[in-house]
């Protein structure tokens, strides 16, 4: 009988001791997560703000390793809902004013009045020096819905015509955002599979020596950009840019 | 194999196949597994299990008329392009411990003792092999490889290698681009053990561009061909099967076992493609519609400005105008907080009930642009890139927020500054030029890197004049380090033009150099270093920014440097200038590079 008794005791002694483990695991896995900045990042939209801080910090105490070349690119997790009809449209409308603005006779000119008839408030700024000649930024100030962070740069002088170097904008981000940016991008400039795919990013060749990419931001990305404000909430937002590509990569 | 009809092989030279071929063997390089792999003592061997090697540099060199420090036969020459086994343990080292592995006859002394073939190199008369097109001329068990062109195989800039199982052995085999004269494709993909190397017994070395001379030559002989016959028809045995298996695409299923994240990669991709078409022909059909209601199609302002089009063209001339007026009066663009007099702005939460923080005056902001596209008449969200991140956003009144050059309390503080900075700039200036007259200086200049640059400046796609295509040379000579490595001035000068975008996600600074010329520093990261930004005046391997990785994450992290002699004036890209599309003073930087890197490091590539 004393026998029975300790056997019992030791059996539930050991499931007590089991059940507490488990307790003590299921506490600790958001621990985890949280030291993860991928995973706290993506957490952090629909958390409080105090969880937003945590992340932020975890961002910016995170370092900043060199992308290890012919690595996969770092996943960047979309942080918004699914685009809105409306959204969508904003996209091809921006599309389609970057195609057109690097057309052989485009002129500056043409861009301002293209997005001032879209209400967009474009502005330009003139960085100019006697040697290296102007470049003049065209930034909007009013983003159609869904886009924003339209930036130009045109290069020019008294004796060079302006023509664009550079030109961007961003597209919000979401479980599709890359491939609603991609098919847009395809239409507008009549496109069709990328010349160079690494994960999430896309290049095209276009004529003129200009290129086509599209890409989410990660955290790398995002951080001291000159031109525009970003937050670690902007991870995942997605760049469609057109620019002379200095030199090939593939 | 593939065989050309006569007419693609016209068309094939005349688009120069070689710069081609390059592309291609980078194009594979994703899947860069070899189909067969060369023993000394069998020839071609079937491929046992393999494994994607870790990316590193190949032991092969060749010489530029250099000299190898034997032991028995004292200096021997070389004559140009014998290719040398290197020890590459010591990649800083300026000499190498060197093995000939070409035949005799490439010396100019011919030395008879296979030991008096090995010795000592300096490394700076060495060049990588990567530009170079091996033609297997003749030998022992390589009678089905003649004639055949091989080049190194590359991996995102990288040399491809392996790691195989060969007879209960784990070797390391680079991966080499099998070419046919008249194919454009690579026929196979052989891998190569650096301690095997008989098949490059007797080989003649091209540079690409010797190659497609070759190759034009090859052109009358390949149109008198009946039938449009290749001369390179593989013999029977391993090398018939491994060409047909590789343009079957089977062949790559051996190593495409082990290879299985690349695949994984691949088939990501495929899906993606697939997801992508289907997304092109189902969901933008569907939203075309809403599209129409919203914005103005092509097709409709194509019409307009056809039936406007000389009113559009007085119109646009006018507009250019007012533009040009417009933007003479903006200088910088950097905003401020501009109050009148406050030294300190409250900033909000966006119901504007709660102070978060206080901003200085003058302090630098930038407007958040939300994605609802709605802008508040009188409100803005702002960020101070200074603070702390997590607690330096909030909601100001518009009006205290303005560019700096609109900010007036602002101007007229800088404008009592003024002559105080004029004289430190001019005094500036004066140093600037009296520090060095120009490039040709022997003051002239640093190395724009703290450190040697981990590959050769002057050879693959990294060098200056790299071809793409027909119609775009590359106008600089790319200096490979880590990322975030520091990029340095390399003369006194000054800051022309701040950090702007230049190219997937990196950016660009513009020096002023004593002497005038004029240098580019590009592919560097968004961070600036303390005390740089447009006007700065910078003292030579001062760090003038960092070097960045492109957001492809194709490539090394790199600094892309461009030089100009100065004597003209304009914007140094210029779309309409080919080849380079810069500007007319553009300079190949590679010798002067190669100068200072010997000054600075006691060897150059």
């Amino acid at each position: 009988m004393k026998n029975q008794k300790s056997i019992v005791l030791a059996v539930l002694i050991l499931v007590v001791i089991a059940g507490l483990q488990l307790f003590s695991r299921k506490k600790s896995a958001p621990t985890a997560e949280v030291n993860n900045p991928a995973v706290s990042s993506t957490q952090t939209t629909n958390q409080n703000s105090s969880a937003r801080a945590k992340a932020t910090e975890a961002l910016k105490s995170a370092s900043t390793p060199a992308k290890p070349q012919g690595e996969a690119l770092e996943a960047v997790v979309p942080t918004g809902g699914p685009s809105t009809a409306k959204e969508r449209a904003s996209l091809q409308t921006m599309a389609q004013t970057l195609a057109r603005a690097i057309q052989p006779n485009a002129k500056q000119a043409d861009l301002m009045r293209a997005l001032n008839s879209l209400k967009m408030e474009p502005k330009i700024t003139q960085d100019k020096n006697a040697y290296t000649g102007d470049m003049d930024i065209v930034r909007a100030n009013n983003p159609l819905p869904g886009t924003r962070y339209f930036h130009a740069q045109y290069f020019g002088d008294a004796h060079t015509e302006k023509f664009v170097q550079h030109m961007s904008f961003e597209f919000k981000p979401g479980p599709n955002a890359v491939n609603e940016a991609v098919a847009a991008a395809q239409a507008a400039f009549k496109v069709g599979a990328p010349n160079e795919k690494r994960g999430a990013f896309s290049q095209w060749e276009l004529s003129d020596g200009y290129c086509l990419w599209i890409s989410p931001l990660n955290k790398n990305d995002i951080k001291d950009n000159p031109f525009n404000a970003y937050t670690e909430k902007d991870i995942g937002s997605v760049r469609m840019a057109v620019e002379l590509c200095p030199h090939d990569h593939q | 194999m593939k065989t050309l009809s006569v007419h693609m092989v016209k068309h094939l030279l005349a688009q120069s196949i070689f710069a081609s071929l390059a592309t291609l063997a980078l194009a594979h390089g994703e899947h860069a597994g070899p189909n067969a792999l060369w023993s000394d003592s069998k020839g071609l061997v079937e491929v046992g299990q393999c494994a994607v090697g870790q990316d590193s540099d190949v032991n092969l060199r060749l010489s530029q008329s250099a000299h190898l420090q034997t032991k028995n036969a004292g200096l021997v020459t070389l004559s140009e392009r014998t290719l040398l086994r290197v020890d590459i343990k010591q990649q800083n080292a300026p000499k190498l411990e060197a093995e000939i592995v070409t035949l005799a006859q490439n010396m100019v002394q011919k030395q008879a003792s296979p030991v008096a073939g090995k010795g000592l190199v300096k490394q700076e008369e060495l060049q990588t092999i990567d530009d170079s097109v091996i033609e297997i001329q003749d030998g022992k068990l390589i009678e089905s490889l003649k004639g055949q062109f091989l080049q190194v195989s590359m991996n995102d800039d990288q040399y491809a290698s392996v790691v195989c199982n060969q007879n209960g052995k784990q070797e390391k085999y680079f991966v080499f681009n099998v070419y046919a004269a008249h194919n454009m494709d690579p026929v196979s993909r052989i891998g190569i053990n650096v301690k095997e190397l008989q098949i490059f017994r007797n080989v003649k070395i091209h540079s690409t561009d010797e190659a497609e001379d070759l190759l034009t030559a090859q052109e009358s002989k390949v149109q008198s061909l009946p039938g449009d016959q290749n001369t390179n028809a593989p013999a029977p045995g391993i090398w018939s099967r491994i060409t047909s298996q590789f343009a079957s695409g089977g062949a790559d299923a051996k190593v495409a076992e082990v290879l299985g994240s690349r695949n994984a990669g691949s088939s990501a991709e495929t899906m993606n493609t697939q997801m992508t078409a289907q997304f092109k022909s189902n969901a933008m059909e569907t939203e075309r519609s809403v599209l129409n209601k919203t914005v103005v199609t092509g097709e409709e302002e194509d019409i307009d400005e056809e039936a406007d089009e000389s009113e559009e063209a007085a119109q646009a001339a006018k507009e250019n105008e007012e533009l040009e007026k417009k933007a003479e009066a903006e200088t910088v663009l950097t905003t401020v907080i501009c109050t009148a007099n406050d030294p300190k702005l409250a900033v909000r939460d966006e119901k504007m009930a709660k102070v978060l923080f206080y901003g200085d005056r003058f302090e630098e902001v930038k407007a958040v642009q939300d994605w609802d596209g709605k802008t508040d008449a009188k409100l803005i969200e702002i960020l101070f890139p200074n603070r702390k991140a997590g607690a330096n956003t909030g909601w100001v009144k518009k009006e205290y927020v303005k560019l700096k050059s609109e900010c007036a309390p602002l101007q007229q503080k800088l404008k009592a500054q003024e002559s105080f900075e004029a004289k430190a700039t001019k005094q500036a200036n004066a140093a600037i030029i009296g520090k060095i007259k120009g490039l040709d200086d022997p003051n002239c200049c640093t190395f724009p890197t703290l450190k040697r640059p981990t590959t050769s400046y002057k050879e693959g796609m990294r060098r200056f004049q790299w071809r793409r295509g027909k119609h775009r040379l590359h106008a600089a000579c790319d200096l490979y380090r880590l990322h975030g490595d520091a990029a340095v001035a390399v003369a006194p000068g000054k800051v022309i033009r701040g950090t702007y975008y230049f190219y997937q996600g990196v950016y660009a600074v513009e020096v002023l150099h004593s002497g005038g010329f004029v240098a580019r520093y590009g592919e560097i990261m968004a961070k600036v270093p303390k005390g740089i930004k447009l006007g700065s005046v910078v003292s030579p391997g001062q760090t003038i920014g960092f070097i960045g990785t492109v957001n492809s994450g194709c490539c090394k992290p790199m600094l892309h440097f461009e030089l100009y002699k100065g004597t003209v004036s304009g914007p140094l890209s210029q779309a309409r200038r080919r080849p380079f599309q810069r500007r007319a003073d553009l300079l190949n930087p590679t010798n002067y590079l190669s100068k200072w890197e010997k000054k600075q490091f006691g060897v150059s590539y």
